[in-house]
């Protein structure tokens, strides 16, 4: 969950070891997936028969009799015995089928393959952007505590997660949207346009939906440049929001390991200061700082919806948003499930770096 | 959403120490503004929150409204004071909630170990495994909107990380050699949970507790603000920044005010939360 100030590494305990096996692992990871998933779905679908709109009434729509409303329901098999329609809606997940948007009309994979670029493109954007500048600056901190950097710093690290999420996006909107000539369209907000780059404006062919990377396939610098301004605000705001607990935390475990013996050992040998404190020191460090990412980029999966909302940016979250609004419960049940197995297949990814910067783990394996 | 630790850099500890005291009463003295506001809006605010007047809609901040008024002519400073009551008043509740039946849940995992513990605790991963906003979007929507779907989706999905804090800590006070004496002189399990080993988890579940209040807060004006939360003419705080979006060119202060008096009340908690946690470590 967001709110746990400590890293907190969802998934099965380093105690219960079914075997030592690459696989065995791969395998116990499969099945601890499965079993969220299960419960997430469960739980959605349970909650969905207490929906207080009729699914058939909404579909059916406004116009439509009783007569047609009672078609609608046996045709989307609302009629069946709850328990049917619960093994009928598993069965159909496993074959990947998530059912019929009620306000699109159409399979709401589609929808979803429709939206995921857009979404992707600003979490991998911002992501990047929040964690190489935040593990940057808080070792900055760390190694020159002292001074007007440090004062500064700790007020970021200390307001910027302090401060809602929706409130910096509405405030650069009032005092840098409002300016065209800087960012045109996006954000504009007497401009209800999906905020993501234009590619027919652009002149760019749509390969992957995603503004940066069709400017860069098509090798176009100006779409190139429309799509950093387009998503300039957007992903400013993620990163102020997020980039606090990454400066914060890498200072503290960066700090913590400069005061070790090995640092002033290593130092006492005369080895270079870029050597003792980068190669080493902040190698140590990053492994809570990893943790934390990893956690902060699933949380990513969900809190987009906020910014996407914001922007007009048209991912998933803002697909999420609008299934809200409609009372589309199909689609909304859909998004949680998928949002689940990506939350807990980033937080397994993320377990698979600590090797990389503790040997001693995988050793211990 | 996350709120940072609040790193102490290494100055001299009676400077340090110093300056934390000094954070510390101001955050008590704000928190107890805001519990002022809490309990006694009426009589802080100075005009009837609820009151139209279409005339005056969107007055910029004067002596007469310090914050300005709305698009229906409402004074933004009535309606943030009788806001805190929806706001604050459901982050306590929600952490409260998540708290006692962490603390239940937790202890009890604790307690009986073994089987029952893994049982347990694999639930609570599981809840944990879940993203919050989209789960407490499905929550709100199958339960219809409202304040009080939105209070029963956060606590629903925050104790698992408080049954996750205490089950660790009761599992070590249980080692202590205290409570082996409370065995030995047979006392009873509840007797011994009660009075022996929960009050030894009152320190850091304060901490957790305070810094909590923050987080719920931001967490419960995010989803106000997509609309999942207090319904209008609530001047719920995250509500009236959403109210403001559609006006955000046109009505500055409107979007501005409401958002730095949840920023303001949030880092409080925050300050007083690490504040309390320093003191208690050292």
């Amino acid at each position: 969950m967001t709110q746990g100030r400590y890293p907190e590494v969802t998934g099965p305990a380093p105690g219960l070891r079914f075997g030592a096996g690459r696989l065995a692992r791969f395998a116990k990871g499969v099945v601890w997936l499965l079993v969220v998933v299960l419960v997430a779905v469960s739980i959605t679908f349970a909650l969905s028969r207490i929906v207080p709109a009729d699914p058939a009434r909404l579909a059916a729509g406004l116009e439509a009799g009783p007569e047609q409303v009672e078609r609608v329901r046996q045709d989307m098999g609302l009629d069946d015995p709850v328990m049917v329609q619960y093994v009928r809606y598993i069965t159909g997940l496993v074959r990947g089928d998530f059912g019929d948007s009620i306000r699109t009309r159409g399979p709401i994979l589609d929808d979803v393959v429709e939206a995921l670029p857009a979404s992707i493109e600003l979490i991998v954007v911002s992501f990047t952007i929040f964690a190489a500048l935040g593990i940057l600056a808080g070792a900055a901190w760390a190694y020159w505590p002292r001074g007007v950097h440090a004062v500064l710093l700790r007020v970021v690290a200390v307001a910027g997660s302090a401060v809602p999420v929706f409130w910096v996006g509405l405030l650069l909107q009032i005092f840098l949207a409002a300016r065209p000539d800087w960012f045109p369209l996006v954000a504009r907000l007497d401009f209800p346009v999906a905020g993501n780059l234009n590619h027919e404006a652009a002149g760019i062919a749509e390969v992957t939906g995603a503004g940066l990377l069709d400017a860069l396939i098509a090798r176009s610098p100006s779409a190139m440049w429309e799509a950093a301004r387009v998503l300039f605000l957007p992903v400013m705001t993620i990163v102020i929001h997020n980039i606090a607990l990454t400066i914060a935390l890498t200072r503290s475990s960066l700090a913590d390991q400069l005061d070790r013996e090995y640092v002033r050992a290593a130092r006492a040998r005369g080895l270079s200061e870029w050597r003792v404190v980068v190669v080493d020191a902040l190698r140590n460090a990053l492994n809570p700082v990893v943790t934390m990412l990893g956690l902060q980029l699933g949380w990513l999966l969900g809190g987009v919806v906020i910014v996407e909302v914001i922007f007009s940016w048209p991912g998933i979250g803002l697909y999420a948003f609008s299934s809200f609004q409609s009372f589309d419960y199909n689609a909304i049940m859909a998004i949680t499930v998928l949002a689940t197995a990506g939350f807990v297949l980033v937080n397994a990814l993320v377990g698979q770096i600590y090797p990389l910067l503790d040997p001693r783990i995988k050793e211990a394996r | 959403m996350t709120v940072a630790e609040l790193p102490a850099a290494p100055e001299a500890a009676s400077r340090t120490r110093k300056a934390g005291r000094g954070v510390m009463w101001w955050s008590v003295a704000t928190v107890a503004v805001l519990a002022a506001l809490v309990l006694i809006p009426g009589l802080l605010a100075p005009a009837d929150p609820y009151k139209l007047d279409i005339i005056n809609r969107f007055t910029p901040p004067n002596a007469g409204n310090l914050f300005g008024t709305d698009d229906s002519g409402r004074d933004i400073l009535s309606r943030v004071i009788h806001g805190a009551r929806y706001s604050i008043g459901s982050a306590v509740l929600i952490i409260t909630v998540a708290a006692l039946v962490g603390t239940i849940y937790g202890s009890l995992a604790a307690w009986y170990g073994g089987i029952l513990d893994r049982l347990l605790m694999r639930t609570v991963d599981v809840f944990l495994a879940f993203p919050y906003l989209v789960f407490a979007m499905a929550v709100a929507a199958s339960m219809g909107r409202g304040l009080t779907s939105t209070i029963v989706a956060l606590s629903l999905l925050w104790w698992p990380s408080y049954a996750r804090m205490i089950r660790g800590q009761v599992k070590s006070i249980l080692n202590d050699y205290h409570i082996r004496a409370a065995i030995t002189l047979g006392a009873r399990r509840g007797q011994i949970l009660r009075w022996h080993v929960i009050p030894h988890t009152y320190n850091q579940l304060l901490v957790r507790f305070t810094l909590d209040i923050g987080n719920a807060l931001v967490a419960l004006t995010g989803l106000a603000f997509l609309g999942l939360g207090a319904t209008p003419p609530l001047p719920e705080w995250g509500r009236m920044v959403a109210d403001s979006k559609q006006f955000a060119l046109l009505a500055w202060w409107y979007a501005v005010f409401p958002g730095i008096v949840i920023f303001v009340t949030v880092l409080n908690f925050v300050l007083l939360g690490e504040a309390l946690r320093k003191r208690s470590t050292s």
